[in-house]
């Protein structure tokens, strides 16, 4: 796109995560993104997507119809995670730009041809790590980057989920995995984009611990050592309670030589407590930023300036080598060095 | 019964109500009049006086001594048994009581993971906070298997950190955070457990006490942190069988760089 264009035409593939709904949500709001079509490959799953969709925005059965028509500029994908490489490969070849839900592969190979199709096709693959875009993420970056808690020592993270992963989540053959490959990634992310420090190397114990019932992992712990001798960790478990009164979070502690930050990005709540049967109890009523929202404005943005998305198909690669290197430590109780970008 | 301390830092030695000062710990562990030493501080010779203690058939308890003694007390406390014990500071908080209480009432279900982070400022040793989150660890997640440990010098002058990553018997994950980097004035505690049914949760930062004046100020610790006569009575009170356990966990972190290591009683 050479920023001729006023409005990004948006196309959606595959409503198998969630967020294809929060990003649906977002992109209706914003002016700048015109909704064009939907594709649904899974017969069960089209009539939520029809109730989603605006009036006049088709629905398609197919991926590759909608990969066929030259009204759509660009596509979100949020399909099971096994599926990413193939219909983001598909999504690149047919000359759209690809936001692809995290991780971007369940494989360092997927991931490496991806971005070797990406570069090939000439088009924009950014994976979906929408915590960059939230004020508190962009505020502790500045905080570091200006220098205020001193030179970073240690970073810590955690991303942990309520116990609600059900259908491909916890499905191997759908997952590649449980929650390593689904939830490391953000914390990891912001560890590197705000410390500025790529992983080296990864220790991670993993297990099926708070649901036992479940064939993929859903507790674990990495202890991570990022280039140039700073020390952090990172806790990705979908372990919180049904009944918590938020359904997990998204924080990071950093250690400088100056001082300490910290945030959490589920932390601006206020907390509702009712009495009486239907939805009594206490939750928390969050009023923070809406990261879909912000993702999706920046996604759209960049591509209608005609430059690269802040989030790259690096960093969605870098997120995949640590699954890559965490699932094998687990499985040899050894610390396994992080592989470098290939040219590196 | 009549106690005794040796003590390697002057500055903490003073503040013992019945502070003198000897030369030489010879005097003090050949002196027939202790039944029980105390031993607190880095200094190699009050290792090599635990030893003798030892050997003359005292009893003795240390107090955070520097992990990298662990391997050499959990030899010691091989051959002597129960008269080497370590005064656990976790098991006699009163955070962990609670916490301990609240498992054994059984509605936590299986536990799926501990937690526990424990930042102290500059000023503090890191053995304090790490063998507080060894401990409880140990406390809360019961023995442990295999461990994984990555001790740093983030400030460049001695080891400041240590993230030690436990897999216990019962197949549970533990994680223990102990940092003496952190410019805070309070330490700050941090405990959680998750189990198939529920969760338990501390943050000492979070507890209400706190003063607000021109800094805050959060008083959490001293309302928690046992009363010291407390735990020191109660280190002999009782016999403690995981003053081994414990020591053999730290052993076996201390040598668990490269990958994890067998905890091996």
């Amino acid at each position: 796109m050479n920023g001729c264009n006023e409005r990004l035409r948006l196309g959606a593939i595959s409503f198998d995560h969630p967020h294809q709904f929060g990003w649906f949500r977002a992109a209706r709001d914003l002016p700048m993104v015109e909704l064009v079509a939907a594709a649904e490959p899974v017969a069960e799953q089209r009539a939520a997507a029809r109730a989603a969709l605006p009036e006049g925005v088709s629905l398609l059965a197919d991926p590759a119809e909608l990969l066929a028509r030259d009204d759509i500029d660009a596509v979100t994908i949020c399909s099971a995670n096994v599926h990413h490489r193939g219909q983001a490969e598909a999504a690149l070849r047919a000359g759209k730009h690809v936001l692809l839900e995290k991780p971007i592969a369940t494989n360092l190979a997927d991931a490496t041809a991806l971005r070797a199709t990406a570069a090939a096709t000439g088009r924009h693959l950014a994976p979906a790590y929408p915590c960059r875009f939230d004020r508190r993420a962009v505020d502790a970056k500045r905080r570091v980057d200006d220098g205020q808690i001193g030179r970073v020592l240690a970073m810590h993270a955690t991303n942990h989920l309520q116990k609600t992963p059900e259908g491909w989540f916890v499905d191997p053959e759908r997952s590649g995995g449980g929650t390593i490959m689904d939830h490391i990634v953000h914390g990891i992310d912001l560890m590197r984009w705000i410390g500025g420090r790529e992983v080296a190397e990864i220790y991670a114990e993993m297990g099926t611990l708070a649901r036992p019932e479940l064939r993929v992992d859903d507790v674990a712990m990495l202890v991570i050592t990022f280039e140039g001798g700073v020390v952090g960790s990172c806790d990705p478990s979908w372990d919180r309670p049904l009944r918590s009164t938020g359904w997990g979070d998204v924080s990071l502690r950093i250690l400088g030589t100056e001082g300490a930050l910290e945030f959490d990005l589920t932390g601006q709540f206020l907390t509702r407590t009712l009495d009486g049967e239907a939805g009594a109890g206490v939750k928390n009523v969050q009023f923070g930023d809406n990261m879909n929202e912000l993702l999706m404005k920046e996604f759209a943005e960049a591509l209608l300036d005609g430059r690269p998305p802040a989030v790259t198909d690096v960093d969605g690669w870098c997120g995949v080598a640590c699954i890559e290197a965490a699932y094998e430590s687990a499985r040899s109780h050894r610390a396994v060095k992080v592989a470098g970008l290939p040219g590196d | 019964m009549r106690r005794v301390w040796l003590i390697g830092d002057k500055r903490r030695a003073e503040r013992q109500a019945d502070y003198r000062e000897l030369t030489g710990f010879e005097v003090l562990v050949s002196g027939a009049d202790a039944d029980v030493l105390d031993v607190a501080g880095g200094e190699l010779r009050l290792l090599e006086a635990v030893a003798a203690a030892l050997a003359e058939g005292k009893t003795v308890v240390v107090h955070a001594p520097p992990v990298a003694w662990s391997q050499e007390l959990l030899s010691l406390h091989r051959e002597h048994g129960e008269r080497l014990r370590l005064a656990r500071p976790a098991r006699w908080d009163r955070r962990i009581e609670a916490l301990r209480a609240e498992l054994d009432a059984g509605e936590m279900g299986a536990t799926a993971a501990v937690r526990v982070i424990r930042l102290a400022s500059t000023e503090t040793s890191l053995a304090e906070p790490e063998w507080w989150t060894l401990d409880a660890l140990l406390v809360l997640g019961g023995a442990a298997g295999r461990v994984f440990c990555r001790r740093s010098d983030l400030r460049g002058e001695t080891d400041d950190q240590a993230l030690s990553v436990v897999r216990f018997e019962s197949g549970a994950i533990g994680y223990a955070e102990a940092s003496n980097a952190y410019p805070a004035a309070a330490t700050r505690t941090v405990v959680e457990l998750t189990g198939q049914s529920g969760m338990l949760e501390h943050d000492s930062l979070a507890a209400p006490n706190r003063i607000f004046g021109e800094r805050l100020e959060v008083l959490e610790e001293e309302y928690v942190v046992p009363p010291r006569q407390r735990m020191l009575a109660g280190v002999l009170a009782e016999p403690d069988p995981d003053s081994g356990t414990l020591l053999a966990l730290a052993a076996a972190a201390h040598r668990a760089t490269g990958g994890a290591v067998a905890v091996e009683l």
